[in-house]
């Protein structure tokens, strides 16, 4: 799914979130969302989400305008919050069964998915134990096996790699991820984990205080930077020291 | 009490005061955040004092009306009563679900001092309005009665009593009836103001008068009333008798300890094994005999049993409904519908059950009531008055429940609707979250005539009336469907706290539409001129309709976030 965000303008009383924000992501990229703490990332997610609503400007997904009314596009999302949204007394199982009804991804082949994504995270054996019991990496990891399982055109995550997932889990997700990308599926993420963010995405988004400072391949921001082995590193330098 | 080192806070006061004071950009957030802080505090002092003054008001409208400074008194007792209701829910939850709790158990800090710091919190926040409330109802019935100076201190020290005695009342239910549902009494009196303001003209008179006969009884039954009641020593024609209420309320501020013991003892963490959840596994049946072994471990499933259950689509099976309503609501639903219902009701949505519990519970007070009518007809009436109000209300329940849909999760610092993080529309859940309800209409329409002609019958009046008005408030009350959707998607968004035109105009539309339906309610229901009544009820109906359809286009027009922020 392509993703274009044309001017993208959000407050908060005086807080400005994201100042004129234009994007364009194409289908099959993993886009890394990095930014400093309250830098406009989430709010990011949220507006492609239709949670949070833009003051101005317009998101367009395959060149249909969205809004929070068209199913249709909402459909084809799926946005996975830093904290996934379960239901705490009820089993991954049965989470998993309500979403994928949800997104109307319960058909034929759906339980072959389920399990081996289950095995795939390591949660069989938690499958039937209700949700408020999981630690919260178990949680992360029931919100991944879903949205895995849903396999959406366009994935939305939070701080996937703050989650408290396990290295296996972390594994598993990057796996997916590649594969899903390569069927043409779009991943936007958010993290502050440079390293990840450099070897796992195919782009860059560096937000700082709600504007769009840097949108460019490794490569490309490797050619414009003077220490080419901390590339990010001294971006987030530079930014620190404007805002000073 | 503190939880740490008074030099440690000292130490870091020092240090956060020198680095906003070498920066003028936190020297500015630090101004704008004390700002802010004062003018909650100022909000806070002042609409505090509002309910206050809102009891007093009560407490001399109704002893001007009477004349009788008891049914003033009576007043204090239900205000105290919806207080205490609300105190336990807040100790409730700061004992259970406090925000500092999670983060207190993981420190080095004994049970002890958590329970002493969160029960001091309880008291810092409760103390002061419970007083206040008192001395400002008391002390409005003394102004009434023209007391000496003398009167007034022993008026202000029984103030002190009587909040005394809340405190120890919400300590005790707290401790021993923990599993009582408060929430039910504030919510039973919210709706019985709201068909008092409605109807006032039609059944004020008479509530007044009936509140005023039982106003006695009333104070001697309910725990809340024993303080209260000793300010009958005061008046002239007091009698000395009222005095030995003294003894149930020394009774109850004796059981303060064993109230705190017990609650201390309800705070400590207990490790425990968690079963499975219960939805893919049927719970586990009980002995032949009945017994239970207390001991034994809960069941858990073996991997092999969990991949059977996934390959087998057992896990992807809709549960089949059990009732025959909800057979047909099921029939009636399209899968996404169905899908978007066990959303908002994943435990199942359950419709024959509790109907039949409300028609067995109606049934056996019409059966306590035609009983003790042989006896007194004044229980009777009281008897019929509460059993129709609880029956009615728990109609009305059903009709308007929501189930897990608007369930808020937090989410990087603010609160989302669950919902609005999968792909459910406004329309969509909102005409899904109807079918139950429309499904429930005969039904709650039945059981508002049958409730509204018992009344009628009781107040004499002609049974045909109590039909016709039965009927009228049943439809209204499932108009109102369209309100309190609303008012639930609206709960977890920041609609009504953005200071732009867009949600300016959105809440002056909101709440002009809210009062015009109560109005038009109102009327509807109890104009005599009977064309124009039905003219009238049928304008509340259509500007319920037009509520909710005014709110889904400022839904779809992007007026707001659908997430609330936490105050600050």
């Amino acid at each position: 799914m392509k993703i274009e965000i044309r001017g993208v303008l959000k407050s908060y009383r005086s807080v400005r979130a994201l100042d004129h924000v234009s994007l364009q992501i194409e289908a099959g990229q993993i886009v890394s969302l990095l930014g400093s703490n309250g830098a406009g990332k989430t709010t990011l997610l949220r507006c492609l989400a239709g949670i949070a609503a833009p003051d101005k400007g317009g998101i367009y997904f395959d060149d249909h305008e969205f809004d929070r009314g068209r199913l249709d596009l909402r459909r084809r999302i799926y946005f996975l919050p830093d904290f996934p949204f379960l239901f705490w007394e009820h089993s991954i199982l049965r989470n998993i069964a309500i979403i994928l009804r949800l997104y109307e991804a319960d058909g034929e082949g759906a339980e072959g998915r389920v399990l081996e994504l289950l095995r795939d995270f390591d949660l069989l054996p938690l499958a039937l134990r209700p949700a408020y019991s999981l630690s919260r990496g178990q949680l992360y990891k029931t919100g991944l096996v879903a949205m895995l399982a849903a396999d959406r055109e366009l994935w939305l995550l939070d701080e996937p790699f703050a989650s408290g997932m396990d290295p296996q889990g972390i594994d598993a997700f990057k796996r997916h991820a590649r594969d899903a990308a390569g069927r043409g599926r779009t991943i936007l993420y958010s993290t502050q984990i440079l390293d990840v963010a450099e070897r796992f995405s195919e782009r860059v988004c560096l937000i700082h205080k709600g504007e769009i400072r840097a949108f460019d391949t490794m490569d490309g921001l490797r050619s414009q930077a003077r220490d080419k082995d901390n590339v990010l590193e001294e971006m987030f330098r530079q930014l620190r020291e404007g805002s000073q | 009490m503190k939880l740490h080192s008074p030099i440690f806070e000292k130490a870091l006061r020092r240090g956060v005061k020198h680095a906003v004071q070498s920066s003028s950009a936190l020297k500015r957030e630090y101004r704008n955040a004390k700002k802010a802080g004062r003018r909650r505090i100022l909000v806070n002092w002042m609409v505090r004092p509002f309910w206050s003054v809102l009891l007093g008001y009560f407490v001399y409208v109704i002893t001007r009306l009477t004349q009788h400074p008891v049914t003033g008194l009576a007043i204090i007792n239900l205000w105290t009563l919806i207080a205490l209701s609300f105190s336990v829910r807040n100790l409730q939850v700061l004992l259970g679900r406090a925000p500092d709790l999670a983060a207190l158990n993981l420190l080095p800090i004994a049970d002890t001092s958590i329970y002493r710091w969160e029960m001091q919190k309880f008291f810092r926040k409760s103390a002061l309005p419970c007083v206040l409330d008192q001395a400002v109802g008391f002390g409005v019935l003394a102004g009434c009665l023209n007391f000496s100076i003398a009167q007034w201190v022993a008026t202000m020290m029984l103030a002190v009593l009587s909040s005394t005695m809340l405190l120890a009342l919400t300590l005790f239910c707290a401790a021993w009836l923990p599993r009582f549902k408060y929430e039910l009494i504030p919510s039973g009196a919210f709706f019985f103001g709201l068909i008092l303001i409605m109807a006032f003209h039609v059944i004020g008179p008479a509530v007044l008068y009936f509140f005023d006969s039982m106003a006695p009884l009333l104070n001697l039954i309910l725990p809340t009333g024993w303080a209260p009641s000793l300010f009958q020593l005061f008046l002239p024609e007091g009698t000395w008798l009222v005095a030995s209420l003294i003894i149930p309320v020394v009774l109850a501020i004796w059981t303060i300890k064993n109230s705190l013991g017990r609650l201390q003892g309800r705070m400590k963490f207990r490790e425990r094994i968690i079963p499975e959840a219960f939805d893919q596994i049927p719970r586990e049946k009980p002995a032949e005999d009945g017994s239970k072994d207390k001991t034994a471990q809960p069941p858990r499933l073996g991997v092999t049993a969990i991949e059977e259950i996934i390959r087998s689509r057992q896990f992807l099976l809709h549960e089949q409904p059990q009732g025959w309503l909800e057979r047909r609501l099921w029939k009636w639903l399209n899968p996404r519908e169905r899908a978007v219902i066990e959303f908002a009701f994943p435990k199942g949505l359950q419709i024959t059950k509790p109907w039949k519990n409300i028609l067995r519970n109606f049934l056996l007070m019409v059966l306590i009531g035609f009983v003790s009518s042989t006896m007194n007809r004044n229980v009777a009436n009281w008897v019929f008055g509460v059993g129709v109000f609880i029956t009615f209300l728990q109609a009305v329940g059903r009709i308007l429940a929501n189930g897990m849909a608007f369930r808020a999760l937090s989410s990087s610092g603010v609160r989302v609707p669950m919902y609005a993080a999968y792909p459910i529309t406004f329309s969509m859940l909102s005409k899904t979250l109807f079918k139950p309800a429309i499904i429930q209409l005969p039904l709650f329409i039945a059981c508002a005539t049958v409730c509204a002609s018992l009344l009628a019958y009781l107040a004499g009046a002609s049974i045909a009336y109590g039909i016709i008005i039965g009927f009228k408030a049943g439809i209204l009350v499932f108009s109102g469907r369209f309100i309190t959707t609303v008012l639930a998607f609206s709960s977890c968004t920041n609609d009504s706290t953005q200071f732009r035109l867009c949600n300016i105009a959105l809440v002056v539309v909101m709440v002009g539409c809210a009062l015009l339906f109560m109005l038009l309610g109102g009327a509807g229901l109890f104009v005599p001129d009977v064309p124009v009544a039905w003219l009238l009820w049928l304008a509340a109906l259509f500007d319920a309709y037009a509520f909710f359809k005014i709110y889904g286009w400022f839904y779809h027009a992007n007026c707001f976030d659908l997430m609330n922020f936490p105050r600050r």
